[in-house]
């Protein structure tokens, strides 16, 4: 029998687990008071969190670390955990989330065991990304979904399901930190993993495209700002030569571009420009794309000339319309 | 994220906004209803157009508050796009900043009086714990404030003391907030005057330990009304910092015996916060436990020693005077070129280093240097021509690289050599233009003896933890023309 001196924080990394998962299985039944058996997750998510940080001030043990994400996986709490994420209180929902990532990151050798038993389970992945529905937990599973992301395993799973195409609609969710947290894990998808990445906007180029020219032309000035930030540096890696090739063949993208960069608004002017200087400067410039750069020659070079930024790629660029060859 | 997140709309036409509570150059913040909540609260418009901020550090900020759900931490409830703002709604706290609450209380006692202290001790001692509370529950976020001063502390009319602003509040964690990961930052932010001294250095990097520093500075600003080296131009407080002994209450004091209303146990705690080595300043936790908090009343008694008995003075409204603070609060960054640069903002201003534009300015800057470059060329090298050139740049492991090529006119162009470039990972393929740009610059200027090597900055900038040089070429390139 432990000492009373001790008390809870003694309790074994089984004990804890054991305690945790009692408790999600009540808010999961929902027959205890909500608020009583929020309060139980969170004393328990604590104690998890002490054995993983370790305790007032003192370093975390690692066998107990590694007992306790053992305990973790074979009891399956890390399901329930985010399943019933939206019924923890405030504090309860960011340990989730901080244990969670912690557990993702540990590696024994080269093995990341959570990562290989997220792989098995997909559905949780799907979990986490229609978390971004559910205003209160959205930013917490953003947290959680960008740290899965970090591995081209995982970040595979969720680039090819279907459910990836619904990120179009979380970037534009009306509360700005929905939307801005579902932009940088859009943009972690399509950007980390540079090689799969690019693989997979070739093999998609058109359904990818269509959907995001809906971003360009977004109400949102937000959206828009960022979304041709992003498009100018997806275009600008070599790993997408491809995608930049195909894009800056495309009339419709450059008339886009030539009217974006038309906005009054000087940063989505700016950012335009570095996308309209990759159609500029393709040597192999389509007949179409040279029909419409020729077609509006006087009003480009005015334009580029009367504005004061990027004096340098600009005289370049001026003077590339101004020789271009009817 | 905070619980009353939902039912906070998110539409412009769900809040009618007020009088102007606060301006700075980017953002102003309104006094408003909630209309479907019937709630006052307060909206702060950040012009993202004017802003240099960008928007992701700005993300950054937001999600730092979402984080927060704590008494002594201003409530944020939501925030959304109009137009081209950001509007963020928050708790109205409408008694102003502890900035406001000294200079009304100097107003009130008269400024002879005041120079015996402005604040007593109960009051400063019930202010500290509650930001210290608030502070501890920051650093156990995994966060650190960066720029805790009296213009920081607000005020509400029952009393309560919130920390506010975190246009500089930094996740020690920034990914994911893995609290055991990286323990320290390297960026340079917050006010010269409340920054401590392991912050300006920038050498070892900071911890939570930056803003116990800043809270010795905010005890001493709260008893003698500004901050110890408040009349100093900034770099004279870098120097005062990092060469004199730390500041204390009668850093400033013209007289003897100037501020001997203030008891050994309130100067233990500025003493102990103010150590220039971080390690051997208390936690928050720790100066919670100190004698001098023994003397903290509860917020009724800030009801009256701050708000009621100072009701007849007018707030000093920042509307009114935006221009006054400008000094107080400027900002200070270490530049692209490694020298220190000051921005100045009134205290609603969020504004803080923008990594965006400290990558553009390099390209600016080679802008300026290019005004001649698009001059016909001269007529001494003929077609068919062919120019050795060499281009020195630095690869991606940041050694530097003579690349040879030679460029024949009529044959070559100057786009397609740059391409190849790009095509060979010689070059980055954001510099493809200003290569490109800039070789062409070379070829039409060849025949000028005087011409023979162009030095630009580069787009795709530098490494994190490298500085712009265009000497030793980083993030700069040079092209040369070889005989």
């Amino acid at each position: 029998m432990p000492l009373p001196i001790f008390g809870k924080s003694h309790k074994s990394p089984a004990d804890i687990v054991k305690n945790l998962k009692d408790a999600l299985i009540q808010i999961e039944k929902g027959d205890k008071k909500a608020d009583k058996a929020a309060e139980e997750v969170g004393k328990w998510l604590q104690a998890v969190k002490g054995i993983i940080y370790g305790q007032e001030g003192q370093e975390p043990h690692s066998e107990q670390v590694a007992q306790l994400a053992q305990e973790t996986y074979s009891a399956n709490v890390l399901p329930m955990l985010i399943k019933n994420l939206s019924k923890f209180d405030f504090e309860s929902k960011k340990d989730v989330a901080l244990i969670f990532n912690n557990l993702l990151r540990r590696q024994i050798g080269t093995r990341s065991p959570t990562v290989e038993y997220l792989c098995a389970r997909p559905e949780m992945l799907q979990q986490l990304v229609k978390g971004y529905e559910c205003a209160d937990i959205a930013v917490t599973c953003g947290s959680m979904l960008r740290e899965c992301i970090r591995h081209d395993h995982l970040a595979k799973l969720v680039l090819h399901h279907e459910s990836f195409y619904q990120f179009f609609e979380y970037v534009e969710m009306s509360s700005f930190d929905v939307a801005s947290d579902a932009f940088s894990t859009f943009k972690d998808l399509i950007t980390k993993h540079k090689t799969m990445a690019a693989e997979f906007l070739d093999a998609n180029y058109d359904v990818f495209f269509t959907h995001y020219q809906k971003l360009l032309n977004s109400e949102n000035y937000v959206t828009r700002r960022q979304s041709l930030k992003l498009l100018g540096e997806l275009l600008l890696d070599r790993h997408n030569f491809n995608v930049m090739t195909r894009y800056i063949s495309n009339p419709d993208n450059l008339k886009l571009m030539m009217n974006l960069l038309k906005e009054r608004s000087k940063s989505i002017q700016f950012e335009a420009f570095h996308v309209f200087k990759v159609f500029v400067a393709n040597p192999n410039k389509p007949r179409p794309i040279a029909d419409i750069l020729l077609r509006n020659r006087e009003r480009l070079v005015e334009f580029l000339t009367e504005d004061e930024q990027f004096n340098d790629e600009k005289a370049y660029l001026v003077k590339q319309i101004q020789e271009m060859k009817v | 994220m905070a619980d009353q997140h939902e039912t906070w709309p998110c539409d412009k036409k769900d809040y009618v906004l007020d009088d102007q509570i606060g301006v700075g150059a980017t953002a102003t913040v309104f006094r408003a209803t909630c209309i479907p909540r019937n709630e006052r609260c307060a909206v702060k418009c950040i012009n993202l157009e004017k802003c240099q901020t960008s928007v992701d550090e700005l993300s950054h900020e937001i999600h730092a508050m979402s984080l927060c759900a704590h008494p002594n931490v201003v409530n944020y409830h939501t925030s959304f796009v109009v137009d081209e703002e950001l509007w963020v709604i928050m708790r109205l706290l409408s008694c102003g900043s502890m900035l406001d609450i000294l200079k009304r209380k100097i107003k009130a006692i008269g400024k002879e009086d005041a120079a015996f202290g402005v604040l007593d001790e109960t009051t400063i001692a019930t202010v500290l714990k509650e930001v210290l509370k608030g502070l501890e529950y920051f650093h156990s976020n995994g966060q650190i404030h960066r720029d805790i001063k009296a213009g920081n502390i607000l005020l509400a009319d029952d009393g309560t003391v919130q920390i506010a602003d975190f246009g500089v509040s930094g996740r020690i964690a920034a990914s994911g907030g893995d609290l055991s990961r990286q323990k320290v930052r390297h960026t340079f932010v917050g006010t010269p005057c409340w920054m401590a001294p392991e912050v300006m250095e920038q050498v070892s990097g900071y911890d939570f330990k930056a803003d116990i520093w800043s809270l010795g500075i905010l005890a001493i600003e709260l008893a003698t009304g500004t901050a110890p080296y408040h009349k100093y131009p900034p770099m004279k407080v870098l120097m005062l910092t990092l060469q004199n002994d730390p500041p204390n209450l009668e850093t400033n004091a013209d007289k003897k015996d100037q501020y001997k209303a203030y008891g050994k146990s309130f100067r233990t705690l500025i003493k102990d916060c103010l150590q220039k080595d971080p390690a051997k300043r208390p936690t928050a936790t720790e100066l919670l436990k100190y004698k001098f908090f023994s003397k903290a009343k509860d917020k009724k008694y800030l009801v009256h020693s701050l708000i009621e008995n100072l009701g007849a003075i007018p707030v000093s409204s920042h509307a009114q005077n935006p221009h006054k603070k400008k000094v107080a609060s400027g900002k200070l960054k270490k530049g692209p070129d490694g020298n220190w640069e000051f921005e100045y903002d009134s205290p609603e201003n969020t504004d803080s280093s923008d990594e965006d534009e400290e990558v553009r300015k390099p390209a600016a800057a080679a802008g300026a240097a290019a005004v001649g470059g698009a001059e016909p060329a001269g007529d001494g090298v003929q077609m068919g021509d062919t120019i050795n050139l060499v281009l020195r740049v630095r690869n991606q492991q940041r050694e530097l690289n003579d690349i040879k090529f030679d460029f024949t006119r009529g044959t070559d162009s100057v786009e397609g050599i740059a391409h190849e470039l790009v095509t060979a990972e010689l070059i980055d393929c954001h510099d493809l233009v200003i290569v490109a740009a800039n070789l062409q610059k070379l070829i039409e200027h060849a025949d000028e003896k005087d011409r023979r090597s162009v030095t630009f900055a580069l787009n795709s900038g530098v490494a994190t933890n490298e500085i712009p040089d265009e000497r030793t070429l980083t993030g700069f390139a040079q092209i040369s023309i070889i005989d």
